[in-house]
């Protein structure tokens, strides 16, 4: 299967139920009761050009690993950062995960701004937080543009990497599944019957370069259920309604919040909550996601929603019929039951 | 009915000087919450810098220095004004250029300076509800607001790039309400703040009327006043669809 190798319209998206096999469209898969939830978290420009301030001057792409946190009433403001050799982004990043280590203190320049370094991650030299003594929010929309991949020809901007539902600006990776939607598809089911509710999930980086940093992922990370979202999604499970997640940002944010308060409930909390085949679900019955290649760790927790005969088989089918993968490639419907309910 | 906040969470382009920034004035006055948006920092500083006098706890005006006719300033503003007031309940389409001063006559108008005409006062206004009507939308609430003039009606010699701009901007507005069921118009009366009245009083004026329209959804005309006219969609789920 190729990778899309440029952003495309939603509605040249092509879609495949995993469950049979068959190619299908978002406009036939759902009716009336049905409840999607979106993760409306708006794309940060995640990437950022730093450059130390000594000489040899040398230069890096510091990702965001996660949205800034806000800190109220702070004149500090940290960015938790991945380092990367800077380079052509057309080189794939594993060739750029080399980078000498800095010391507590190093100063960074980003623009015109300076940050120092607070933290370094135990676990990586590659992970660390700069601290700036300035808001850093101006900063990353003045300085940083999207992640790029190196299959993705055009340069993105920020108009390719948002979603119709885009809001609050939390997401350092665009929710992608959401890319599978455009206003006309949702006019179309809710004119159906077919109810939507949003939710915000700080989606953070999708991959680091290397192997064991990667199997760190996803981080803890931040999400925030409205109180309307929660008494959908409550009135839903309790009518045995299909609750339908669009992407895996929102199985998790779901999911974790149910695993840990019981119900639904209304509110800004952490997850590090990890789909796999051994999650047991209370709430998601189905997930719209992207395609992702066999050995993916996005293909392995599609074996929470079915079983690896059946996603295999779908990947076979997704080749044949010519789908294409990756963040703006083509989609699955993936189901499956959900677990008694203890 | 449904009890509205009257505090509101506002995004104003155009709002440093004039009739922007008396509504801010007007917004923060009342306890609500706004990010200006204006072109010159140093206006924009001095903007902030007033909005924010008095005996508060935490500001309540924010803002950035963009232009809105230039489409890779949309998003960043838009996640700087969510960022800054928490969400964002309201967008007030206030920026608008007059293009080249004095102006000319259109035969006269350079090619370039009629698309930058075009640039602020119609796919700003465009690209800014693109990235904002969804997510209101599915939410349950929020107000757009176009201010619009009397030269969107009319035909005056010198001011046929601004007209046809503010125009195209009246057909852009009631072509959102169209596509959102969730939208109405409310078409507000206004007040050209040049001739009719100060900026205060039109802001004063607009501000309540917002707020009364907001949990109204009624379509609003104006009784008396013939020039400036400000139109807004109202996106709220519950909402009535308008009648005049």
């Amino acid at each position: 299967m190729n990778p899309a190798h440029a952003p495309k319209a939603a509605r040249a998206r092509r879609l495949l139920q995993v469950q049979d096999g068959r190619e299908t469209s978002i406009g036939t898969l759902f009716s009336r009761g049905d409840l999607i939830v979106v993760n409306d978290a708006r794309t940060l420009p995640a990437s950022l050009p730093l450059a130390s301030t000594g000489a040899p001057v040398e230069t890096f792409e510091g990702r965001l690993l996660r949205p800034p946190r806000i800190r109220a009433h702070s004149m500090a403001w940290d960015l938790e950062l991945l380092l990367f050799q800077s380079g052509d982004r057309q080189d794939p990043t594993e060739a750029r995960t080399q980078v000498p280590g800095l010391p507590m203190g190093a100063q960074l320049r980003l623009g015109h701004a300076r940050g120092h370094v607070v933290h370094v991650d135990p676990r990586s030299p590659r992970m660390l937080s700069l601290r700036f003594d300035e808001p850093v929010m101006p900063l990353i929309h003045r300085y940083g543009v999207p992640i790029q991949y190196a299959y993705v020809k055009p340069t993105l901007d920020l108009w390719d990497v948002q979603t119709l539902f885009a809001r609050a600006p939390w997401a350092v990776e665009a929710p992608s599944a959401a890319y599978l939607f455009d206003q006309g598809i949702l006019r179309t089911l809710q004119r159906r019957g077919v109810q939507f509710a949003t939710l915000t999930h700080a989606a953070g980086i999708s991959s680091t370069g290397e192997a064991h940093l990667d199997a760190l992922l996803p981080l803890p990370e931040d999400y925030e259920i409205p109180g309307a979202t929660a008494r959908s999604v409550r009135t839903a499970l309790a009518e045995g309604r299909r609750i339908i997640a669009l992407g895996t940002s929102v199985v998790r944010a779901l999911e974790g919040n149910v695993a840990t308060f019981g119900a639904p409930t209304a509110g800004r909390f952490v997850t590090d909550l990890r789909l796999s085949e051994h999650t047991q679900r209370a709430v998601v019955t189905g997930m719209l996601t992207g395609v992702h290649e066999q050995h993916t760790s996005h293909f392995e927790l599609l074996r929470a929603f079915s079983s690896s005969e059946l996603l295999v088989q779908a990947l076979a089918q997704s080749h044949a019929l010519g789908f294409t993968h990756h963040e703006f490639g083509d989609g699955w419907y993936v189901e499956g039951p959900l677990a008694a309910v203890a | 009915m449904e009890v509205r906040m009257k505090k509101r969470r506002v995004l104003i382009t155009g709002g440093t000087k004039g009739l922007g920034f008396a509504i801010a004035k007007r917004a923060v006055s009342e306890g609500s919450s706004v990010f200006i948006v204006g072109r010159d920092e140093r206006r924009l500083a001095w903007s902030l810098e007033a909005l924010n006098q008095g005996p508060k706890h935490a500001p309540l005006a924010f803002g950035a220095s963009f232009d809105i006719g230039d489409k890779h300033a949309i998003h960043p503003l838009v996640a700087l004004a969510q960022e800054a007031l928490g969400d964002i309940d309201m967008v007030i389409h206030n920026a608008s250029t007059l293009g080249p001063l004095p102006m000319p006559l259109l035969s006269d108008l350079a090619c370039e300076a009629f698309e930058a005409v075009l640039a602020v006062n119609l796919l700003g206004p465009f690209r800014l509800t693109k990235a904002v009507a969804t997510s209101m939308a599915l939410r349950g609430s929020g107000d757009v607001l176009f201010v619009s003039s009397d030269a969107a009606v009319s035909h005056y010699t010198n001011w046929g790039a601004y007209g046809v701009s503010k125009a195209a901007q009246d057909k852009l507005m009631g072509s959102f309400s169209a596509e959102f069921p969730e939208m109405h118009e409310a078409a507000l009366p206004g007040a050209d703040p040049q001739t009719l009245a100060s900026p205060d009083a039109v802001a004063a004026w607009v501000w309540n009327e917002l707020l009364e329209a907001a949990s109204s959804g009624v379509r609003y005309t104006a009784p008396s006043m013939t020039h400036a006219q400000a139109q807004a969609p109202h996106v709220q789920t519950h909402a009535q669809t308008g009648a005049s």
